[in-house]
């Protein structure tokens, strides 16, 4: 028995969540599964659902950062391009600030009325990128209080995309829509890719109740990677 | 900075948007471009960017913010139905500050202009080592509150009232929500700090003028916008009158 119906897709910019999402949401529709997706509500509405507000939907599709309150100011504001900087240490009150709402409003009611959750990064990005960002450590990020909540409440299971930081930046640079995000640089992203992918991240998760699923996206088809992932989560989920 | 910034503190209840409103009519009949943060960010749910800033005159702001994590505060972390951690609370409203100051406050005092705001630093260090048990050297380290103390007001004014009459507006205000047994205690506790002379000596050390005024009968909501009127133009020296000049070429 899983420890919940929560999967999260976490991974370098570029690896293909996006991707994985999609072939989530497909295999919850051929479930006929009905889905809630927080990314259209949140071009509507700038707050974060309750239980209630999802109706008679089966399956959230969520993201990390939200795209409400806090998270809008994630977005538009502290990860942004722009002249302002702030600190990896309040980049990351604002990560698990966001988080904490996030849980708090919805998640944690959903998981345990049942639904499944999928979702698009979480505390797993937290850990990887804000202790190499700069001034908060490791120990630091994992106790503040909306990440110690996620850890809590971790999902049952992590899949993370796998692919060279360099595949990862060409497919990024393909891509239309660009997030002007601070992070995209690719000495970074190869610290990062070795983080995702260290022995200590596994046990973290692994700690906290976490299976995780590494799914190779370097030697694949688009198709052939999204249906890996649709088969490990149909797996895991027991369909 | 060149530009020039005064903040109001006080309880619910004191009088601050009396007094703010005193301001803001002055300057309108002084034909200054106003930009009321709160108005702009209820419109188009953001903050304004470095060009809006420079088209303004004087900005209006406060604490917590309309946008980001100022509308998460006002909208679910501060609500009556939720009870959030202790240092959810200090990280979010030093985060609010934190993105307030760096793109409004902060930018706007570089330009020149005059920033009024309501609530800020003080209140945090009023009410936080109350309300939420967390020592005030802690409080100071969160980066949103280290950037304010960096950049402290040129004047501070506290409205200082009677609790039982700060709850007879609040209630007159919002239809009998507030009662006069609640936190009585607690009310007393913020009363004082607001009133001690730790929280004046440590804007002086800044360099803030620091003033405290009653609002308690017999003051009346005439003397109140007077004296505030008076601090800001003791503040603003000439300089509302030579862009009174300015917009008239």
């Amino acid at each position: 028995m899983p420890k919940n119906k929560f999967i999260m897709v976490d991974g370098l910019d570029g690896c293909g969540k996006g991707k994985a999402i999609e072939a989530l949401r497909d295999l919850a529709h051929s479930k006929k599964l009905k889905t809630f997706d927080l990314k259209t509500y949140w071009k509507d509405y700038d707050i974060i659902p309750t239980l209630q507000d999802i109706g008679d939907a089966e399956v959230i599709i969520s993201a990390e950062p939200t795209y409400a309150l806090v998270g809008k100011g994630i977005r538009e504001e502290i990860i942004k391009d722009n002249k302002r900087e702030y600190s990896a240490q309040s980049t990351a009150f604002a990560f698990s600030l966001d988080r904490e709402i996030l849980y708090r409003r919805l998640l944690i009611p959903a998981l345990k009325a049942g639904k499944i959750v999928f979702q698009e990064r979480g505390i797993v990005t937290s850990i990887v990128y804000q202790p190499v960002q700069g001034n908060i450590s490791l120990n630091e990020v994992i106790n503040l209080p909306g990440n110690r909540l996620a850890l809590q409440n971790a999902p049952g299971l992590v899949i993370i995309p796998k692919l060279s930081a360099k595949t990862a930046m060409a497919r990024l640079k393909g891509r239309e829509k660009k997030d002007d995000a601070i992070f995209e640089n690719l000495p970074f992203q190869e610290k990062l890719k070795e983080r995702f992918e260290s022995e200590w991240l596994q046990t973290l998760l692994k700690n906290n109740g976490s299976k995780v699923e590494y799914i190779d996206n370097e030697h694949t088809s688009v198709d052939e990677f999204k249906s890996k992932v649709a088969e490990v989560v149909a797996a895991f989920l027991k369909f | 900075m060149d530009g020039k910034f005064f903040m109001v503190e006080g309880i619910d209840g004191s009088g601050k948007s009396t007094a703010v409103n005193a301001i803001k009519d002055y300057v309108i009949s002084k034909n200054l471009k106003v930009l009321d943060l709160r108005a702009f960010c209820e419109q188009k749910n953001t903050f304004p960017d470095d060009d809006e800033i420079a088209e303004s005159d004087i900005i209006f702001t406060s604490e917590p913010s309309y946008s980001f994590v100022g509308k998460a505060l006002r909208t679910e972390l501060l609500s009556d139905d939720n009870s959030y951690p202790a240092w959810t609370m200090a990280h979010a409203f030093a985060l609010d500050r934190e993105i307030l100051y760096k793109r409004v406050v902060l930018p706007a005092l570089k330009k020149n202009k005059i920033v009024v705001q309501e609530r800020g630093l003080p209140s945090t260090m009023v009410y936080q080592p109350i309300q939420d048990k967390i020592s005030l050297s802690e409080l100071m380290r969160l980066p949103g509150n280290k950037i304010a103390a960096e950049n402290p007001p040129d004047t501070l004014l506290i409205l200082k009232t009677k609790f039982e009459e700060a709850i007879s507006r609040l209630n007159a205000r919002f239809s009998n929500k507030y009662s006069i047994f609640d936190n009585l205690l607690f009310q007393r506790k913020i009363e004082e700090r607001y009133s001690s002379l730790w929280l004046r000596g440590y804007f002086e050390k800044l360099g803030t003028k620091v003033y405290s005024f009653g609002t308690s009968s017999p003051v009346t909501v005439e003397q109140n916008r007077k004296n505030a009127l008076r601090l800001f133009q003791e503040m603003v020296g000439n300089s509302v009158k030579a862009k009174e000049k300015q917009t008239q070429l």
